[in-house]
């Protein structure tokens, strides 16, 4: 069985967007720290640390999941994707992110890259949601400054180009 | 002012520049920054009381502990820093840390620092602090009551503010009325709350003392002189630093300053740089909030409905101290009493008081929503009781178009607007008369369908000098002046040519570096994109001035004229270099597409970018009246803006917006829930500078308004432990609860800025609870106080009190030592042994021992008094305590009371109870009891939603060892489980 | 809201899984999810000794199917629950499903962590106890099958002893011509229940009820069943949904706090209990026809 004193710091080791990355944390640290303060991947966002506001949503095996509420210890040896994965580079948005932009979806930005996280596996899940349905997933993600109207539709835009409709 | 027709860039609905790296994890936030090499970490002891003494703090175990730098207390910073000033001089003293006493839930009272974050909170745990409770005052209208405790003792009293105004002859009014209408309301307390939180890197250096701070401080840069005044040094030793990202703020990150000068106090003290990232309960409990307020207000009215005077008494709640810049929630609508109406004669009677609650601030609206409530409230109500239609009310008081500029009676000078047409056309956007007929259908088939709507006048780039309304005449007098309204904006091009323009608007959010990029642009005639704007502001390198920062909309009013101007004067410069180049006349040149070129016919360009090299470059060889390099400073002041005058008229804003929001909602019978229906929303905001990110601005207030109204409340309990301290209490809209809305505009341009732009950004948050609570009030025939929570609305439709806890109700007179959250109950068990057996048992140190879950140390002090050592566990959740407990009036073998408290890791609680036997069939004996506790700390408040369930649970507990050997029956079928449970293997 | 140290193990089978908790006792704490745990951790609510991470045990996230019902072991997450069909044979938990936290934290939350967290107000404690079904608790002295209702004490209280796992919770089929419901009020979509309410019935070829259970949530210390015994036998009408509402107002004592008062919980308790029992019958009523 696999035991790590509370105090002891063992390397973990994630592929983080594609690319074997490896890291100190102690069993008690909170994967949300270990990829910002760790591995320097700040572009996850910590906002509340109780699992409510989606700020730390990332991908995990593919899942859209709180990195407040795990600990880097738990995904030693798994996929994680982030939002920095997402385009190549800032002058090539995927669609997502570029409908973000088009409808004004952010303001601050502070909650956009869990809720892109989460969009990206709910999309892939469900190619043509209702408005409904894309509402029900944004429930899990607090958005203070947009009103949600504008990432509302940004992905029902990306949804209705990825659908051919 | 330019008319937007000529620009190419402004009003268009541009993509904005911010968002590449925001969208690709690529931005920068105050978490992100490590601007220095040996940064540590600090945590920060807050309150567990709402109102104690501090008797003694002891961190001796938490200095030692691993990791850790050191601990600064109130005392130090007591010692290293002078109180934080507000503009009323105020006896009492504020520091960022409690000293001697602490006056609200959260409140800081010790810094940990060490070399993370993780173990400066173990070592929280490992200080000792030993209070001594006093009675909390939570309720503002207690807090009025010279009977109360008094939270600050130099000052004597909890009312630190009071000040009377008249303006024209409300006695005459009101005397002469036909109809005088009154409404009351207490406005609860809300919180912005951005996603996210405050973060502080603060850095002392000695010799000469200076102190550099980090921080999403979005401003008024007029608490800069507060905090160096804090510090004790110059303000050039004081420099703050922005990060290039902010994750929101609509406020309440002005709030941030008393923490800059507690980490900057904390930096010197220990010699370390020194990071603090606020958490979200942190932020919940201690960060800041918008005040609430007690309102009378009454209206004379004539019978055709003409709003005649206003009486305003008006009683905020600034929290525990008076914090810059309050009272200014108070003033800030001070200048337009009178709303959108056409109303001269008006009395107001303010007053302030300080409770056990956390100091206040800006959050969105400031001071606007808790104003127009009680306004727009009182203008249904006179509505209803005249027979007239709630918007022909409106209609019959507003401003009329023909009558802006329009000078209102206390002071504002309102300088356009079309009040009638933006109602009609909100009444357009939300279909009015189609809603009037489903109104009927939805009544007539019993459904509780109601309309609202709210008016109100947005006002935008605050003057400065409206917060010295506050000060009487002869106050101000002594005091130095204040007026005013500048930004500035500083515009180079850079040797190669590339042009940088820096404002230090320190936005957080709203998408400043994209407008100033489009205005900018038009006025050079260059593609925005090769325009490098600075938004954050670093008060050592950069201008700033006392009003620089993000607040009162003034980024569109004000900051942007001042990049016009910087522009215009940058341009008339290339059209003199181009002039020459070219060998044309300067007004003979225009700059379009990057280049400046002739409008003689003769169609010959020179490349801006060249041109402006040259100043550089080729310094010697410029024009007369062109100097070397291109920096031009530009500053936009309003000179409309002056101080109160004698009579106390303050213009108190530079602009004012206008806007109208109409809806409808459906109130379900079965539980109160309220479902909009209709929203129509109509702005008149001037010019958009950028119509993508005015609709933005819209749809977010709304979201703050319809939050407020429907959900959100930083509520306290009677005994000051705070209830909404985490996101699964302090109800935040989420998309599913967001309403479709319909959003139009009209425009009436301002002349009081070079761009006519009226300002917007509060918006619906200051008048969609309004709105929202009209149509209610309108669907169930009650009024229902905010937030309408399915509860309250079905409370009141139900003629109960609304709210569904105690409401806000006196705490005990004689304070309890250890009150708090309060939960009562009351059972029955029956034992299989007669009472005087049972009655042995219960007064036996050892059979109490084992009886009580979790006991490690029972002693007797004789006097059934006895104390205890008791780890306390649910789930894990718990911790050891220290309980005394008492027993009396013994009537053996057939009652007895007790008493007792304990303190512990997690909290505190005291409680009493009533024990009574009697004897029962078959030699049994029947136990009843009944219990009234309260618990107060931390897992009063966090835990809240399950303290009653825990407590249950552990008198069951109590009894399933108590009667384990005896045997028995109790009236819970948890009892049997439990003696199941401890049968089976445990305890 | 960092959390304080823990040690940490993770068992790749039960066995020593049980081991861990065999050894650690009252010290040692299983992670499943971590979407209640994680929060009580980093607000040091809890401060487990040695966390037990079951995520890895082979085989713990199986659903089992056979005659008498459905096996859902400890790791089974509720979106992959919400997706299975196998629990097509037990509709009760999927109608609850969505009702629990949001599509992020169904991702990664368990079936077996809520019941075992017992959280008053949680929805899946609630179907599990009206769906008659039970907990399958292991330890190093064996198994032990606990019936939800036995399960189920208090506020995260329950039968469950330090060195047991939940290494599996039982759902009965529904029988034939039965019809269950789930329904609930909460303030906002994912929230917490004010109040829950669940119902399972079944008819006989007349259309009788042959069996009823209903249930509330969020109105006490823990679900509760409302004693429906004497309505076996009736046919279904509006005076027995109006017997529902009444005996689900009496059976509980719910508790006031900042979102809604007790009076407010029993009135919604009666009409969400008659609104879930109306809905059951319906759809028992049109499996029956469908039969
Ligand atoms: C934003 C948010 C909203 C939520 N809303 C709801 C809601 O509406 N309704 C609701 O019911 N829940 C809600 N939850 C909680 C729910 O998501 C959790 O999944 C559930 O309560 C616990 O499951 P878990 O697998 O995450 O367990 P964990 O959090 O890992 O564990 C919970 C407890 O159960 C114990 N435990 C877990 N598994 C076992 C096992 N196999 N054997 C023994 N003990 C075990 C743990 O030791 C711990 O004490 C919400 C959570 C969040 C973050
Ligand atoms: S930080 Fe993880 S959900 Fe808020
Ligand atoms: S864009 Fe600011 S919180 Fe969503």
């Amino acid at each position: 069985m696999f035991e790590v004193a509370c105090d002891a710091s063992i390397p973990v080791r994630v592929t983080l967007n594609g690319v074997a990355r490896e890291g100190l944390a102690s069993p008690r640290m909170q994967l949300a720290d270990f990829l910002r303060h760790v591995l320097r991947a700040y572009g996850t966002h910590v906002g509340c640390e109780h699992g409510i506001c989606g700020a730390c949503t990332v991908l995990i095996d593919g899942r859209a999941v709180r990195a407040c509420m795990i600990f880097a210890i738990q995904v030693d040896g798994m996929d994680i994707r982030t939002v920095e994965g997402l385009a190549a580079s800032p002058d090539e948005l995927t669609a997502l992110q570029a409908a973000f932009k088009k409808h004004h979806a952010l303001q601050c930005g502070f909650c956009t890259p869990g809720i892109l996280m989460s969009c990206t596996q709910f999309l892939a899940e469900h190619p043509a949601p209702t408005e409904a349905e894309i509402r029900e997933m944004l429930t899990g993600h607090l958005c203070r400054c947009t009103g949600y109207k504008g990432i509302v539709e940004a992905i029902k835009e990306v949804a209705a180009a990825k659908s051919g409709a | 002012m330019s008319s937007l027709e000529e620009n190419r860039w402004v009003g268009q609905a541009t993509e904005r520049r911010e968002d590449a790296a925001l969208l690709t994890g690529n931005a920068r936030f105050i978490d992100d920054l490590e601007p220095i090499a040996g940064i540590r970490h600090a945590a920060i002891l807050r309150s567990p009381h709402a109102h104690a003494r501090i008797l003694r703090i002891d961190a001796t175990r938490a200095e030692q502990a691993p990791g850790v730098t050191g601990v600064v207390t109130g005392q130090d910073i007591a010692q290293l820093s002078r109180p934080l000033a507000s503009a009323l001089k105020l006896a009492a003293k504020y520091y960022p840390c409690a000293v001697g006493k602490v006056r609200y839930f959260g409140e800081p009272v010790a810094v940990v620092v060490a070399a993370d974050r993780y173990l400066a909170e173990d070592a929280l745990a490992l200080i000792d602090v030993e209070y001594e409770p006093l009675p909390p005052v939570v309720d503002p209208k207690f807090a009025l009551d010279p009977a109360s405790a008094v939270l600050h003792d130099e000052v004597g009293s909890n009312v630190v503010h009071r000040r009377t105004f008249r303006y024209g002859d409300p006695e005459q009014a009101f005397a002469t009325a036909q109809h005088i209408f009154s409404y009351s309301n207490h406005h609860p307390r809300v919180h912005s709350t951005p996603i996210e939180t405050y973060g502080v890197i603060a850095n002392f250096e000695r010799a000469p003392d200076r102190y550099t701070v980090w921080s999403n401080f979005q401003g008024p840069f007029t608490i800069h002189p507060v905090m160096s005044a804090a510090l004790g040094v110059p303000s050039q030793r004081l420099r703050l630093i922005s990060p290039p990202a902010s994750g929101g703020s609509f406020g309440i990150k002005q709030g941030v300053f008393p923490y800059i000068v507690l980490m900057a106090v904390v930096s010197r003290k220990l010699g370390v740089p020194v990071k603090w990232i606020e958490d979200r309960l942190e932020h919940l409990a201690a960060s800041s909030s918008a005040t609430d307020r007690l309102t009378d207000i009454e209206g004379a009215f004539s019978d055709g409905g003409e709003l005649l005077g206003l009486r305003l008494r008006q009683t905020e709640n600034v929290g525990a101290y008076m914090r810059a810049p309050e009272p200014a929630s108070l003033y800030r609508m001070h200048g337009t009493l009178n709303g959108p109406y056409r109303v001269r004669h008006i009395a107001v009677e303010n007053a302030a008081v300080v409770t056990n609650q956390v100091p206040t601030g800006l959050n969105r609206g400031f001071g606007a929503p808790q104003y127009f409530y009680p306004l727009e409230r009182l203008m249904d109500v006179a509505a209803d009781k005249l027979g007239i239609d709630k918007a022909d009310i409106r209609m019959r008081n507003f401003i009329r178009s023909d009558e802006f500029p329009y000078d209102c009676p206390s002071g504002s000078l309102l300088d356009s607007g079309n009040y009638h047409n933006t109602l009609a056309l909100a009444m357009n956007a939300a279909g009015y008369a189609e809603l009037l007929k489903e109104r009927d259908t939805a009544r007539a088939e019993g459904r509780l369908f109601g309309i609202g709507i709210g008016a109100a006048v947005e006002t935008s780039g605050s003057n400065m000098g409206y917060i010295n309304a506050a000060l009487t005449a002869e106050e101000r007098a002594k005091g130095s002046p204040k007026s005013g309204g500048a930004a500035s904006a500083t515009l180079t091009i850079d040797p190669m040519g590339s042009i940088v323009v820096n404002v230090g608007s320190t936005p957080n959010g709203q998408g400043h570096a994209t407008v100033v990029a489009q205005v900018a642009a038009d006025e050079l005639g260059v593609d925005p994109a090769s325009i490098e704007v600075i938004t954050e502001l670093d008060t050592l390198t950069d201008g700033w001035s006392i009003t620089s920062g993000n607040y009162a909309n003034r980024f569109s009013v004000a900051v942007t004229s001042a990049v016009k101007i910087a522009a215009e004067n940058v341009g008339q410069k290339l059209k003199l270099l181009a002039a020459e180049a070219l060998d044309a006349s300067p007004d003979k040149i225009q700059l379009a597409n990057g280049h400046a070129s002739t409008t003689d016919g003769r169609n010959i360009s020179i490349p801006i970018r060249r041109l402006a090299a040259q100043t550089h470059w080729n310094a010697v060889a410029l024009p007369a009246g062109v100097p070397a390099g291109i920096r031009e400073v530009a500053v936009f002041s309003p000179l409309s803006l002056t101080g109160p005058d004698q009579a106390d008229r303050i213009r108190s804003s530079l602009t004012y917006a206008f806007l109208c929001d109409v809806v409808a909602v459906e109130v379900d019978r079965d539980s109160g829930r309220v479902h909009i229906r209709k929203y129509g929303s109509v702005h008149d905001i001037g010019n958009q500078l950028n119509p993508a990110m005015v609709k933005g601005q819209i749809w977010g207030g709304l979201a703050h308004g319809v939050g407020a109204a429907l959900f959100e409340q930083l509520a306290y309990d009677p005994q000051g432990v705070l209830l909404s301290s985490t996101f699964a209490d302090y109800l935040c809209p989420t998309a599913a609860e967001m309403p479709d809305v319909n959003i139009d505009h009209i425009c009436s341009p301002t002349k009081a800025n070079r761009l006519g732009a009226k300002g917007m950004g509060d918006g619906c948050s200051m008048i969609a609870p309004a709105a929202i609570a009209n149509a209610v009030a309108d669907a169930i025939g009650r009024d229902v106080s905010l937030p309408l929570t399915p509860a309250r609305v079905w409370n009141a439709m139900h003629g109960k009190s609304e709210a569904p806890v105690e409401a806000m109700q006196r705490p005990a007179d004689a304070p309890d030592a250890m009150a708090g959250r309060k939960v009562e109950g009351k059972g029955l068990v029956v034992v299989q042994a007669p009472p005087d057996v049972v009655w042995a048992r219960l007064l036996d140190p050892n059979a109490l021992q084992n009886a009580i879950p979790g006991c490690e140390t029972l002693q007797d002090h004789g006097q059934h008094s006895y104390s205890a050592r008791i780890a306390i566990s649910i789930a894990g959740i718990g911790g050891a305590y220290d309980a005394r407990v008492q027993l009396k009036d013994l009537k053996a073998p057939e009652s007895f009371r007790l008493a007792g408290h304990a303190t512990g890791d997690l909290g505190f609680g005291s409680g009493t109870a009533l024990v009574t036997l009697t004897p029962a069939d078959d030699g049994k004996t029947t136990i009843q009891y009944s219990y009234s506790a309260a618990v107060g700390g931390r897992v009063a408040s966090l835990g809240h939603r399950l303290i009653s369930g825990a407590t249950k649970l552990l008198i069951a507990q109590f009894f399933a060892r108590f009667t384990k050997d005896l045997g028995g029956s109790a009236d819970t079928g948890i009892l049997t489980k439990l003696r199941a449970w401890l049968g089976g293997g445990r305890s | 809201m960092k959390p304080a140290p823990f040690a940490y193990v993770r068992p790749l089978s039960i066995a020593e899984a049980v081991a861990a908790l065999g050894e650690h006792g009252s010290a040692g704490r299983i992670i499943a999810g971590g979407q209640s745990l994680g929060a009580m951790l980093n607000m040091r609510l809890v401060a487990p000794k040695v966390l037990v991470d079951i995520n890895r045990i082979a085989g713990a996230n199986s659903i089992e199917k056979d005659r008498t019902g459905i096996r859902v072991g400890a790791t089974v997450r509720q979106s992959d629950a919400l997706r299975h069909t196998d629990l097509n044979a037990t509709p009760l938990i999927k109608e609850a499903l969505p009702h629990v936290g949001h599509f992020q934290t169904r991702n990664r939350g368990t079936i077996c962590g809520s019941i075992a967290h017992a959280d008053p107000s949680a929805e899946l404690p609630l179907a599990l106890l009206v769906s008659d079904g039970a907990v399958e608790l292991r330890s190093k002295r064996g198994t032990r099958i606990v019936a939800a209702d036995d399960f189920l004490v208090s506020t995260l209280t329950t039968a469950r002893r330090e060195d047991e796992m939940v290494v599996a919770t039982l759902w009965p089929s529904a029988p034939a011509r039965s019809g269950c419901a789930f329904d609930e009020f909460a303030i906002r979509g994912g929230d917490y229940a004010i109040v829950a309410a669940a119902a399972q019935v079944s008819l006989d070829a007349p259309g009788n009820i042959t069996s009823i259970r209903v249930g509330l949530a969020g109105v006490g210390e823990r679900p509760i069943l409302i004693d429906t015994s004497q309505l076996i036998g009736d046919k279904p009408s509006d005076g027995v949904a109006e017997e529902i509402m009444d005996r689900a107002r009496r059976s509980i004592e719910p508790i006031s706090d900042m979102q809604a008062s007790a009076e407010y919980r029993t009135h919604l308790a009666g009409i969400f209990a008659r609104r879930v029992f109306d809905a059951a019958i319906r759809r028992a009523q049109e499996g029956a026809s469908r039969v």
